[in-house]
């Protein structure tokens, strides 16, 4: 570019950076809190067994047919971030708080932790410690997730009357069979559900994890999940924990009150 | 999932020989509200679910049955956009062929019309697959019913009964178990059996659901409510004593 005096001054490509030009490296750092109500505090440390639900469709699962009218909300997990500022950092045109996991205690003593979508990979390992640390060593951990079949990452044959495909991994300490066979290589999971399994293996915990894959990844599919999922509650550890009837009406009840999940007159 | 380069670009294959645009135009599909179809001896039903309308919305607008032709009739599910432009289409094509031929489409032709133009979207630079699945029925001059699904694929196949959109899968293996000419051979007996499929995944009530029904030379009509409530109650009534009987045996 030339100045009114002529003399050519170079002006920087925004092509590529210069290393002079950078700016302070921005840290993003998280923290995960848990916010415990009266009954948390009271309850939290005597319990049995909990359930940590991660994915759209085991918490859809967790909220429609675990959950009663009965369970109580015991508290919330967040996760604080700090470091990122504003859209630049993020993307995000509207930057928004992350939404904390709750936390809900059933009357027998399951705790059920329905995962935020904001909790992601980088923070999973530090939310499963803190989840864990509220808990006695003895408690029983059950953690569902829902996927898409392209995680499977190979054949995907459902059995039967199923629509989805479940597989399961379970920790050392989990001494009952699970439901559904082991989770075939070369799939693999990660996030939160690997996290808590960490964590359960490291700390000698009895867990099993069970994930779902199916072929969609359509809100209002719960009933692709739900026959395969209440499997799991009919033997072992978990029995005592469910319903002894399912509801049908419950499901429509639920999306009902979701009408959020249907996108109006966009898909008819 | 894919986590590729090979979901952004239609015209390309990923090495395991997926169109992932093509696969996700499918999961399009699944997030619209069911439609059923099923060819009786001679009779096609169409059962769709119907969406609640919003209280200020015009409920003439919100359409999930549409007629191509006085013989031809089309239910879809997937983005509404898409599907009136394949209608549009549709409804041009089956005038000019009847202008030109001086006779109605065939329920093939009409349908193999709409795969090539699904199919052209999928093989095209700077496009996109339409997000819908159709299931399109009528009858042919001869008086011979037929029922055809097709996919944003372009692929189109005959069936006796289908579904498609959201919990297709749960309909469709209800009509595998419950399907057979004999239940279909009256215009009562099919539509009961496509109202009963739709009722497995749609909230009970003759308020959720729309049929259009379409004989030969006989205009479509839309099923009343009154008709539609005592078919449903009659489907309730079957289901309590089935249930009955279940736990009698047990």
């Amino acid at each position: 570019m030339a100045t009114f005096f002529g003399e050519v001054r170079e002006v920087s490509s925004r092509a590529y950076d210069e290393d002079e030009e950078d700016d302070d490296n921005v840290v993003v750092s998280y923290k995960v809190k848990e916010e415990l109500n009266k009954e948390g505090l009271e309850k939290i440390p005597n319990v049995k067994a909990v359930i940590i639900s991660h994915g759209k469709l085991a918490t859809d699962f967790c909220e429609a047919l675990v959950l009663s009218e009965k369970c109580i909300n015991v508290g919330t997990l967040g996760v604080e971030v700090q470091g990122q500022t504003d859209c630049e950092d993020t993307g995000d045109f509207h930057p928004r708080h992350p939404t904390p996991s709750q936390l809900f205690m059933s009357p027998q003593s399951l705790l059920v932790c329905c995962v935020s979508k904001d909790v992601k990979a980088v923070v999973a390992s530090q939310f499963a410690q803190v989840l864990l640390g509220l808990l006695k060593s003895s408690c029983m951990v059950m953690v569902l997730s829902s996927h898409h079949y392209g995680a499977l990452k190979g054949s995907y044959e459902p059995q039967g009357e199923d629509n989805c495909v479940v597989h399961s991994l379970h920790s050392p300490a989990f001494s009952d069979s699970p439901v559904y066979p082991r989770l075939p290589q070369p799939a693999t999971i990660d996030s939160v559900p690997a996290a808590v399994l960490t964590e359960c293996v490291v700390g000698s915990r009895p867990c099993v994890l069970y994930s779902v894959y199916t072929e969609t990844y359509s809100t209002g599919d719960l009933d692709l999940v739900v026959d395969a999922l209440i499997k799991v509650f009919q033997t072992g550890p978990f029995k005592k924990f469910m319903p002894a009837s399912l509801k049908q009406n419950k499901l429509h009840q639920y999306r009902a009150k979701n009408p959020q999940n249907e996108t109006l007159d966009r898909y008819m | 999932m894919s986590g590729t380069s090979y979901d952004r670009a239609i015209t390309v294959f990923s090495p395991d020989g997926h169109l992932f645009q093509v696969e996700y135009a499918q999961e399009a599909v699944k997030k619209g509200s069911t439609a059923v179809g099923v060819k009786g001896k001679d009779v096609v039903v169409l059962c769709v679910e119907k969406k609640s309308v919003p209280k200020l919305q015009e409920e003439r607008t919100v359409r999930k049955i549409c007629l191509l032709d006085d013989h031809v009739l089309m239910a879809f599910a997937g983005l509404t956009a898409d599907a009136r432009i394949l209608v549009n289409r549709a409804r041009v094509e089956c005038q000019s062929h009847k202008l030109t031929v001086e006779d109605p489409v065939t329920l093939e032709y009409i349908t193999r019309f709409i795969a090539t133009l699904k199919q052209r979207y999928t093989q095209s630079n700077g496009r996109r697959p339409f997000g819908t699945s159709c299931l399109i029925a009528g009858f042919d001059m001869d008086g011979s019913p037929h029922l055809y699904l097709t996919d944003p694929s372009g692929t189109y196949t005959e069936w006796m009964a289908n579904a498609t959109g959201r919990s297709a899968k749960t309909v469709r293996e209800f009509l595998e178990k419950h399907y057979s000419e004999e239940a279909v051979s009256t215009e009562e007996g099919a539509i009961k059996l496509v109202v009963r499929a739709l009722l497995e995944v749609v909230q009970s009530g003759a308020k959720n659901v729309e049929v259009a029904i379409m004989k030969p030379n006989e205009p479509m009509r839309m099923l009343d409510i009154g008709s539609l409530e005592k078919i449903v109650t009659e489907i309730e009534k079957e289901k309590e004593e089935e249930a009955e009987k279940k736990k009698q045996k047990k």
